[in-house]
């Protein structure tokens, strides 16, 4: 729970779109397409334990 | 705690809309993770009032869950939202819409026992003006 996630995803996003952008350019979009589907699946792995997280915190403070 | 917030929300909202041109799944999805961060910090904030509400709803109803039943209507409603504006900046109309008629739902539960309540010392009432009367 910190800055630093927001940074991480932010820089996973723009590797993966220079990633793409150069498979592209050399013809092989399989790959771009893997690499776009694998960086998609890291930074979903990250969100749903922030989103546990958060959902811990709600239980917590309302009672639910 | 209030420059953390304004700093993290801007920074947020400028690597979102760089992200949004080339690769929009990830823009969602960093908005998704700074939304949570934000309302983190938003509601660890609101935990002692909260509780103050709490102890000074419970002090004027000994056997009705009422403070309870707020705060819990609250949570519900917050998370709800958050749930379908993110579903809505994604461009998914129908799903937000979803996720609010989830919300009611929940929320028309959560207030049932307090209407049983309410409908049962309307009748005590009625009942003993028939039989004073």
């Amino acid at each position: 729970m910190d800055v630093d996630l927001i940074f991480k995803i932010a820089a996973i996003g723009i590797l993966v779109a220079v990633l793409n952008q150069v498979l592209i350019r050399s013809g092989r979009e399989e790959q771009a397409m893997l690499t776009t589907l694998s960086g998609l699946i890291v930074v979903l792995t990250i969100v749903v334990s922030e989103i546990s997280t958060l959902f811990d915190t709600v239980k917590s403070a309302f009672g639910l | 705690m209030m420059w953390t917030v304004v700093g993290t929300a801007i920074l947020a909202a400028v690597l979102a809309l760089t992200l949004r041109q080339t690769q929009p799944v990830f823009a969602v999805l960093l908005t998704v993770v700074s939304g949570g961060l934000l309302f983190v910090w938003a509601i660890s904030g609101a935990i002692p009032a909260v509780e103050t509400l709490r102890s000074l709803l419970g002090r004027f109803s000994d056997h009705a869950p009422y403070a309870d039943v707020l705060i819990k209507a609250l949570g519900i409603s917050l998370l709800t939202q958050m749930a379908s504006e993110i579903c809505r900046d994604a461009g998914e109309t129908a799903l937000a819409g979803r996720a609010e008629l989830a919300g009611k739902v929940m929320l028309v539960l959560c207030g049932m026992p307090l209407f049983e309540h309410a409908v049962f010392l309307l009748e005590e009432m009625v009942n003993a003006k028939a039989v004073g009367g």
